[in-house]
């Protein structure tokens, strides 16, 4: 084998590290950045699922986001992530908590927690639909059994639609905080709680004074992952209420959907894509600050 | 000079081979009908065996595809061009292809009896720019299915169906002094333009035409001319409101067949499929059916929602995939497909319902509509669905209906 002269040599190490990135890389282009090149492009002409690009359509597709109907479905999402978010860490947290003490079975209420999370959304949603029916659920059944109400509720009509999806979505996402908090609560030095207790601090003040600053970088950094998750819901309000009744709970991402498939305008649906791809990265980036500094709080 | 003639001996030799083999191989084509699996293996295979006894040089091999990913399946088949040879499925999304090039043109094939054999109704539902795209092979009007023994609990003559909107609403009247039960079951749903489909069905009987204007290419109840119509057709959908169950804005068209087959509601307004709920109880004629009532117009019209095959322009054997097609829609296989629920397609298949509600409904036939179908049907659908849930929630009048309806259809057809 000939000897490798000094300059070869130089130039191996330098290119050695991109040789190892390389196969990260190409599959970072095939699945990010030509999808990404297609959402942009889609999004500036006519376009539709089968036949892709058309024509170029001066931003005619952009309008859309000045029109009512997508500002209502971004009002609807603003109060589906708010409240499903407020909810998956105001539960998350108690039930965290809850399960952070030496109670009988804990292991298994841990086990148990977990349950909505590791079942596919799809399925979650075509059972709550038969939970909650208007004239068959298991829901009203069991209210009207109890004697707690006289006539069924429809929890998916007009004005209930909203707040059943949302804790529907409450439902989903809070085992993932649970997870997150627990692992946290663990880094809360013991002795600390004592020398409280010892000092007659009470609940209240421990869980604000002691256990919240220790949990905070963890729990605002779930928060905006959860908020990520949650702006990009889909299939479970799909399965429930596919954006009713009378546009409801007319997700954006359902609206992208409704845009692509139902109406076969997938230039609009890729400039609402835009929409939430923006969001998502304002998101990402608060992320990576908690990240980097621990939380900003 | 003889090895080279006995290597050119050798190669025709094996040419000639090649091509006889060739020759008898049999041509494959796929074919797809959408909807659920078990129930068509039972429908199409005897056929396609069959067929394949009929036609030794064709294969038919028969792909399984159900309807909750349907249409995104097609849109991706047709993107690539890998659409199967013959494939069922809704005039919407086909009429959409075709715009597209996608969809083979099947006007050339139709033959003359086949033509004849057809309600003109189905015939036109495959019809689109003036050329036939699909065969209908599947459909159902708009039908009033009831309770008997409820009626007659009522008061009402079981025999004796109402027949206008006048006796409707005065059956449901009638219906609502029972206790337990609410004279009819609605649907609110917006899903699959299964409101618009009543909709539609009923503006017919009160405008006594076509909801469609295949010259214009549009509706006819979003514009001027069938506005009077249109209105008067959706306040009775809202008068009907009151007599039905509670929470109708989340009920689906399934969900009211059970309503009906429970006795929780006394009338509903459905298409053939509901025929498959309830089977025993129509053969003793406790549940029955009956023409849609009729509007202003005097006449028990309905719309016809269908669906039909087709054969994409990617086809590599257009030929074979239609000799499968017109063997499909041959009477008694016709009949054996219409077990799937349907309504009759052709008049040698309505002849052999002589009695029973298969009359009644073959009878629906006379007076009926291709349901409005074009690019945008499924687009112009939604915009009904969600208007008609305003409507029936008492959300807007009739007359705001209509106007939201017409501009909604308006943006979308620019």
């Amino acid at each position: 084998m000939p000897k490798r002269t000094l300059r070869q040599r130089h130039a191996l190490r330098y290119a050695e590290p991109y040789i190892y990135l390389a196969p990260t890389i190409g599959l970072f282009v095939f699945i990010l950045l030509i999808p990404l090149y297609n959402l942009f492009k889609y999004s500036l002409g006519d376009s539709n699922i089968v036949q892709g690009f058309k024509e170029w359509n001066n931003f005619d597709n952009f309008k859309y986001l000045a029109n009512g109907r997508f500002l209502d479905s971004l009002k609807v999402t603003g109060i589906y992530v708010l409240f499903g978010v407020l909810g998956v860490v105001f539960f998350g947290t108690i039930v965290a908590l809850a399960l952070d003490k030496p109670i009988p079975g804990r292991g298994l209420f841990r086990c148990l927690v977990i349950i909505p999370w590791v079942v596919p959304q799809a399925l979650a949603a075509t059972m709550w639909r038969w939970v909650l029916n208007a004239q068959f659920g298991f829901l009203n059944q069991a209210l009207m059994a109890l004697g707690l109400i006289e006539e069924n509720i429809g929890f998916l009509s007009k004005d209930t639609a909203l707040a059943t999806v949302i804790v529907v979505r409450i439902w989903q996402g809070t085992p993932f905080m649970i997870m997150s908090l627990l692992s946290a609560l663990q880094t809360v030095p013991e002795d600390i709680h004592e020398a409280a207790s010892l000092d007659g601090v009470n609940g209240l003040q421990r869980f604000f004074y002691i256990t919240l600053p220790f949990i905070r970088p963890v729990l605002l950094t779930t928060t905006v992952i959860v908020t990520a998750w949650t702006v990009q819901i889909f299939d479970s309000v799909y399965i429930l209420t596919s954006g009713g009744p009378a546009r409801a709970t007319q997700l954006v991402a359902l609206e992208i959907y409704s845009k692509a498939f139902t109406q076969n305008d997938l230039g609009t649906a890729c400039a609402i894509a835009l929409v939430v791809l923006a969001i998502i990265m304002v998101l990402s980036v608060i992320k990576s600050k908690f990240d980097e500094e621990g939380g900003l709080l | 000079m003889k090895k080279l003639f006995a290597l050119l001996l050798a190669l025709a030799m094996v040419f000639t081979l090649a091509g006889t083999a060739l020759a008898d191989d049999p041509v494959t084509i796929t074919l797809v009908r959408t909807g659920t699996p078990e129930v068509l293996h039972d429908i199409f295979e005897p056929m396609i065996e069959a067929f394949e006894a009929e036609h030794p040089n064709i294969k038919v091999e028969l792909q399984d595809l159900g309807w909750s990913d349907a249409t995104q399946s097609l849109q991706t088949w047709a993107s690539s061009d890998t659409l199967p040879d013959v494939m069922y499925h809704l005039p919407g999304t086909i009429f959409n292809l075709a715009t597209m090039d996608k969809i083979l043109d099947l006007t050339p094939y139709m033959d003359d009896e086949l033509k004849e054999d057809m309600f003109p109704s189905m015939l036109e539902a495959g019809q689109f720019e003036g050329k036939q795209y699909m065969a209908i092979c599947n459909a159902t009007s708009l039908m009033l299915w009831y309770n008997a023994d409820l009626f007659e609990q009522a008061g009402l003559d079981p025999d004796s169906p109402p027949t206008t909107w006048a006796e409707m609403l005065e059956a449901c009247e009638a219906l609502s002094k029972l206790d337990g039960i609410k004279p009819l079951g609605l649907y609110a749903s917006p899903a699959g333009g299964e409101t618009s489909f009543v909709f539609e069905s009923l503006f017919t009987t009160e405008y006594g035409g076509s909801a469609w204007d295949p010259e214009a290419g549009g509706y006819v109840y979003d514009t001027e001319e069938g506005k009077e119509a249109a209105v008067n057709t959706l306040q009775f959908l809202q008068d009907l409101t009151a007599y039905a169950q509670d929470n109708y804005v989340e009920y689906g068209r399934f969900d009211c067949r059970t309503l009906l087959t429970n006795g929780d509601v006394a009338m509903v307004l459905d298409g053939i499929n509901m025929a498959n709920q309830m089977p025993d109880q129509l053969a003793d004629g406790s549940m029955r059916c009956a023409l849609l009532p009729a509007g202003a117009s005097g006449i028990q019209s309905t719309a016809i929602n269908c669906g039909g095959w087709y054969i994409p322009t990617n086809c590599e054997h257009p030929d074979e995939a239609w000799e499968f097609l017109r063997y499909t829609m041959q009477t008694e296989n016709q009949l054996a497909h219409a077990k799937y629920g349907s309504v009759p397609i052709l008049k040698s298949e309505a002849a052999t319902y002589t009695d029973g509600y298969m009359a009644t409904v073959a009878a629906s036939l006379e007076n009926s509509y291709a349901e409005g179908i074009c690019a945008d049907t499924d687009a112009l659908w939604e915009v009904n669905g969600e208007q008609l849930q305003l409507l029936m929630m008492g959300e807007q009048t009739a007359e705001e209906t209509w106007e939201a309806i017409s501009e909604g259809h308006a943006d979308i057809l620019g």
